[in-house]
């Protein structure tokens, strides 16, 4: 009990500017407010009762109000020269440095789990280089949490259902608590851990080694995030409707990260981890512009570690058809995977329609990730031996398959559904031309039984 | 002024004119106190709103508009039945201001009837949230779960101030039955006048709010 | 109601008929509408919750002695400072002072009967009654752990136990406050005495009208709140459940807009009573009247904006929190004011030692520490450090305790002999205030050394590096007990051996002291007609000279 600090150490680039701001903070108030204490007691004693002392009170109003206006327009000048000094210290403290590197981190009842870039993984403790920024991007399993390092002087609440960030650029190698500072339930007390900050080599060296857990494969092999996020992407099925290179069902993902994308509502967004990790767990609320609502949700089938290895496989993720995505600036790239690639456009404009043309367009424009011409049913009807049938309709209705339902059915597909069929064709009214549509339909019509 | 009996004036007050300006503006005070409490649910419905359009939208088509315009006229009636009714003891006419009041009674249950008849049929449809609920259309069906609980919290609790507002008109009713008021005193019908307008105005604004999202023109 | 009955009284009670023995008997006093005595069946609620929540105090601060979390399990312990804080917010500080002296005093110093709407004053007191029973009840039997600010999603979906029903008890007892808030407003307005205009009310006055105003307009907005956790609990609605898309956020912004102004519904009546006590026993007028009026106008305004000063760090946007920091800078103003006019007050009075003015004294001393340390938590480079740590518990025990308790004392002794007709024993007095004075800075002070230092609050548990200062905490709430038990058992004595008490022992201007002590059932016997400004004590050369 009597090995005790007073002051708590200082071990990261902000902490000094905190401090110099709380201890002058304190002896303001050690000055201003003692000051007023003293002369308050000063008085109280001196005019008690009894005392010989002159209290002869000249009180003039103009000058009690002279003296009211002034200390109460001094604190206002003193209070926002403080406010302001606060605030440009608190922008310190919300901007990383662009060279910040990124670990994630998870908070659940009752402990910590942090996950490095290369997968390396660590429960209620964090190591980190010296003199090197750190940004935490974290998110919460449960409830709130809130991660606290007094010695660096930062907290920053972490939250369910969204990413929050903290950044720190620690300056002395040593060991640091690390608490839970929102309460949580019962354990909230034992959600405490360590900060280790280390020497770089060292930092390497305990990155490279057997401490820590890290994600296998099914081989027992280390699997990156990058790899741990692409074997999942698979197993669950997303692959099926993105592709990283055209568009399908859903959007192409290769390098989308980074660029904005407009949506259905007409608002532009940028793709960030928010913006991913939105899609994946309640996708239909911010559908990219040209695509249908249908994306199911992945809400209880991932947990956040694997959202977070989901999101780092997409950034990855390379799309040979666009050029160098500039982050953040209004990116054709994505657009150009949306939109249909160059077609013999010029020629389907004129003369007569073209399987050929059709079938280069049924594939570029992803009808076949919906729409199978072996007979196999996916998300849409088998294609083939469509043509000059009768389908009967969600509505009770009885249709033939001719030129004229075929084209309605690609220009405003929820029209008329084949029953059996949930609406989810999206329309390409706007992305093909009329002339494009006849080639596809063209197309369809020589699919003859198979 | 007439000569009124001493037992109408509290012993609190100096006179009858004193009695009934505090009691007016003890009620607009409480009613401040009604605006701040709906005010909350507003607030959240508005962020809500404000970030899930579409579900809000599609939610708010699910809602019956021609039963819940019949409960408006009810209810802007009913405000206005009320009126006549403080207006019918202005006159001292207190048998034409039980008269009114019956009538706002009436309109009020109508109301609640209707309502009953919603909740009802969006138990049926599986659109009360919980595990009652399910949603087959476009939008994010969490948002739209969303949506229905702020409508049913608002308007029940609306509805119970509705309910409340029956008892407390019942009750002046009773009294005037029993003639305890006069052009020289009905400080109370007043205020009842009061309550019962800020519960139409609320739902004034619930109407828009929770039918009309998505319908335009 | 009207006109007073006729009953035996008996002999040895040759006093002058009064409030207190207008009637003798349970129903007398249950079905009372009688704001004095309506007050005093406040003093012994809240005097009993005190000493629950008192009691929750005892267990923290013995837990605390130690590092590990041995006396509690984690669950008990949890439940503990919910209760605790739940206890002294809801049913001890929020009524306390209006609820009991505000109810006395405020129809006698305005020169009324009653209040505007008695039969609503006891309606009052019996949802306080029963709210607070139902809450203390829940805990009883198994009560809650999510804190007294049961943040969602936790206390949504997450907490066990008996939320919804606690809930129901906070929101129940929330009615009496409304209630109080709008009588209060009402007489203020429309029942002054001739003559009594705005700028000649007691600042006790201004300070329970500006409470007032806090309380209609906030407590609503807990109510729906707690509302929408109960909803959220009972039939699965989840408007803050992030599952849903709901926001948590959303929560912490609705239940910090009441909880916020109310820390100044706690604050602002105690503030009135200082004035009260530090002009009687300075016998001089307020200095600037009109600024320390106003400041507490402002203070109940500017209150209402400063609510996201308690979500710097909750992922709120950065804008935001610079907006409410500015506020909450500029919020600090108008109570500096009052301190330095109460200050100036002093200057050149004629000061009497009493039990009231030393508390008084101490309310200046503690009010300036809790004061000053909520700059350091309303700037957000150190807030970002601080929040969440027990520099906050420090904080706020220094306004509430060392704050409003301390104001609470100085009344309850300063208007003791009013409302009982009897003197309290002056030397335990300011023996009492005196002990209280050390003993809470002994408790609270080493919180903001150990919360700097980065020790969480709600924390049982905690690295043994912290466990000095805890000590010290606990050494000193052993000496705050005393201070605090002291007035309890001489405060009941002086109600059978303590010196009957004059119409006006402190020779104090007020309405209240024109009547007798205790005062008569309508407070009056001729409805008083002012002529004179607030505070109008003579000047005080002439006082010197003729007592010479």
């Amino acid at each position: 009990m009597f090995d005790f600090p007073i002051l708590p150490r200082q071990a990261s680039t902000i902490a000094g500017q905190v401090d110099v701001y709380f201890w002058t903070l304190v002896w303001l108030s050690v000055i201003l407010g003692g000051t007023v204490a003293i002369i308050f007691l000063f008085f109280f004693i001196r005019y008690r009762r009894g005392s010989k002392v002159n209290r002869t009170l000249k009180s003039n109003e103009r000058r009690e109000r002279m003296i009211e206006i002034t200390w109460t327009v001094l604190p206002v000048f003193l209070a926002i020269g403080m406010f302001g000094w606060s605030t440009t210290v608190y922008f310190n403290m919300i901007r990383p440095p662009a060279d910040a590197m990124e670990i994630q981190v998870i908070g659940k009842q009752w402990m910590w789990q942090i996950q490095h870039s290369n997968g390396h993984r660590e429960i209620n403790e964090l190591h980190v280089p010296v003199n090197q920024p750190v940004k935490l991007r974290m998110i919460s399993q449960d409830v709130i949490h809130s991660f606290f390092v007094p010695a660096f002087r930062i907290k920053q609440d972490v939250l369910p259902g969204r990413y929050t960030t903290l950044w720190f650029n620690a300056t002395d190698v040593g060991e640091y608590h690390l608490f839970c500072a929102e309460y949580c339930g019962t354990e909230h007390s034992q959600m405490t851990g360590t900060v280790y900050v280390m020497e770089p080599a060292d930092y390497e060296a305990w990155l490279a080694a057997e401490g820590g857990t890290t994600v296998t494969g099914l081989e027992g092999e280390s699997l990156s995030p990058e790899a741990s996020g692409a074997a999942l992407f698979d197993q669950l099925g997303c692959s099926g409707c993105h592709k990283p290179d055209v568009r399908s069902v859903g959007p192409a993902l290769g390098s989308i990260f980074g660029t904005t994308v407009e949506l259905e509502s007409g608002e532009v967004v940028t793709v960030d981890e928010e913006y991913l990790r939105q899609s994946i767990l309640l996708p239909n609320e911010h559908v990219v512009k040209g695509f249908a609502p249908i994306m199911p949700t992945f809400e209880g089938q991932v947990t956040e570690a694997q959202i977070i290895n989901l999101i780092a496989y997409i950034k990855s993720l390379k799309n040979p058809n666009a050029g160098e995505a500039p982050p953040a600036e209004p990116q054709p790239a994505a657009t150009e995977a949306a939109a249909p690639v160059e077609t013999p456009a010029a020629a389907a404009e004129e003369g007569t329609p073209s399987a050929e043309v059709g079938a280069a367009l049924f594939a570029k424009s992803g009808c076949s990730a919906c729409h199978s011409v072996t007979g196999d049913t996916l998300v849409g009807p088998p294609l083939n031996g469509a043509f000059g049938h009768e389908v009967e309709l969600e509505s009770g209705e009885t249709v033939t398959v001719d030129e004229a339902y075929l084209t309605e059915s690609i220009f405003n597909p929820n029209a008329k559904v084949v029953k059996g069929f949930v609406p989810a064709m999206p329309p390409f009214a706007g992305m093909l031309s009329e002339a494009e549509v006849a080639n596809i339909v063209e197309y369809i019509k020589s699919l003859g039984d198979q | 002024m007439s000569v009124v009996h001493d037992s109408v004036v509290a012993h609190q007050f100096d006179d009858v004119e004193q009695q009934h300006q505090t009691y007016s503006f003890g009620m607009w005070i409480f009613l401040v106190t009604e605006i701040m409490f709906f005010g909350g649910l507003f607030a959240a419905y508005t962020v809500y709103r404000w970030s899930f359009p579409e579900a809000f939208a599609a939610g708010s088509e699910h809602l019956d508009i021609v039963l819940a315009t019949i409960n408006t006229a009810a209810l802007l009636t009913s405000s206005f039945t009320m009126a006549l009714a403080v207006r019918a003891i202005q006159l001292n006419k207190p048998k034409q201001m039980i008269g009114f009041l019956l009538t706002t009674i009436g309109f009020a249950i109508v109301f609640l009837v209707i309502k009953g008849i919603e909740y009802y049929a969006k138990f049926q449809t599986h659109l009360v949230p919980g595990h009652n609920f399910v949603w087959h259309g476009a939008a994010d069906p969490r948002h739209v779960e969303m949506f229905y609980g702020l409508y049913f919290t608002m308007t029940a609790l609306h509805g119970l101030h509705v309910l409340i507002g029956i008892g407390v008109i019942a009750t002046i009713a009773f009294l005037g039955w029993k003639k305890r008021f006069s052009s020289d005193f009905y400080a109370p019908v007043e205020m009842t006048g009061l309550y019962w307008h800020l519960v139409d105005i609320i739902w004034v604004f619930l109407f828009p709010l929770l039918y009309l999202v998505s319908r335009h023109g | 109601m009207l006109g007073t009955k006729s009953i035996n009284v008996p002999q040895k009670f040759k006093e002058k008929e009064n409030y207190l023995n207008v009637a003798y008997g349970l129903k007398s006093w249950l079905l009372t509408t009688d704001h004095k005595r309506i007050g005093i069946l406040y003093l012994i609620s809240i005097s009993f919750f005190f000493t629950v929540g008192g009691f929750y105090a005892m267990l923290i601060r013995l837990e605390m002695l130690t590092p590990a979390g041995d006396l509690l399990t984690s669950e008990v312990y949890n439940r503990t400072f919910t209760m605790h804080g739940i206890t002294m917010i809801f049913f001890f500080l929020v009524p306390s002072l209006p609820a009991t002296l505000g109810n006395f005093l405020l129809p006698m110093m305005l020169g009324a009967r009653d209040l505007a709407f008695p039969r609503l004053n006891l309606a009052s007191w019996y949802v306080y009654m029963i709210g607070a029973l139902l809450a203390i009840g829940s805990a009883a039997i198994g009560g809650v752990d999510t804190g007294w600010t049961f943040y969602a999603p936790y206390s949504t979906a997450y907490a066990g136990g008996l939320v919804a029903l606690m809930g129901i008890g906070i929101f129940l007892s929330g009615f009496s406050s409304i209630f109080t808030g709008i009588n209060f407003i009402a007489t203020i307005h429309k029942m002054r005495a001739p003559g009594l205009t705005w700028f000649r009310l007691p600042l006790f006055v201004w300070a329970h009208y500006a409470t007032s105003i806090i309380m209609i307009l906030g407590t609503p907005v807990v109510a729906i709140t707690i509302l929408l956790v109960a909803v959220e609990r009972i039939f699965g609605i989840g408007i803050f459940d992030p599952e849903l898309g709901g926001d948590p956020i959303l929560f912490q912004h609705l239940f910090w807009f009441y909880s916020h102004p109310a820390v100044y519904i706690m604050i602002l009546p105690g503030m009135g009573v200082i004035s009260e006590v530090i002009t009687t026993f300075s016998r001089k007028r307020i200095f600037g009247y009109h600024f320390v009026a106003f400041s507490s106008l402002a203070i109940a305004v500017v209150g209402f904006l400063v609510w996201g000063h308690h979500m710097f760090v909750s992922g709120q946007s950065p804008y935001a929190g610079i907006i409410f920091s500015f506020l909450t800078y500029l919020v600090a103003i108008p109570s500096a004011i009052k301190v330095f006019n109460w200050t100036a007050t002093i200057y050149k009075g004629n000061i009497t030692f009493s039990a009231p003015m030393i508390y008084a004294l101490a309310f200046i001393g503690l009010f300036l520490v809790g004061g000053l340390t909520g700059l350091f938590l309303g700037a957000i480079a150190t807030d970002v450090h601080l929040t969440d740590t027990y520099f906050v518990v420090a904080h706020f025990h220094y306004v509430m305790v060392g704050g409003m308790v301390m104001a609470y004392l100085a009344g309850l002794h300063f208007w003791w002999p009013k409302i009982t007709g009897r003197m309290y024993p002056e030397k335990w007095g300011i023996a009492a205030a005196i002990i209280s004075f050390f003993g809470f800075n002994f408790t609270f002070f080493p919180q903001f050394i150990v919360g700097y230092l980065g020790m969480p609050r709600r924390y049982h548990a905690y690295p043994a590096e912290f466990q000095i200062w805890q000590v010290l905490s606990t050494l000193g709430a052993s000496v705050l007990l005393v201070g605090f038990l002291l007035p309890f058992f001489y405060l009941m004595w002086s109600l059978w051996k303590g010196e009957k008490a004059p119409d006006n022992p402190w020779n104090a201007t007020g309405l209240e002291w024109k009547t007798s002590s205790p005062p008569p059932v309508f407070n009056f016997d001729k409805t008083p007609v002012v002529t004179e400004p607030a505070y109008n004590y003579p000047d005080l050369e002439v006082t010197a000279a003729e007592s010479a």
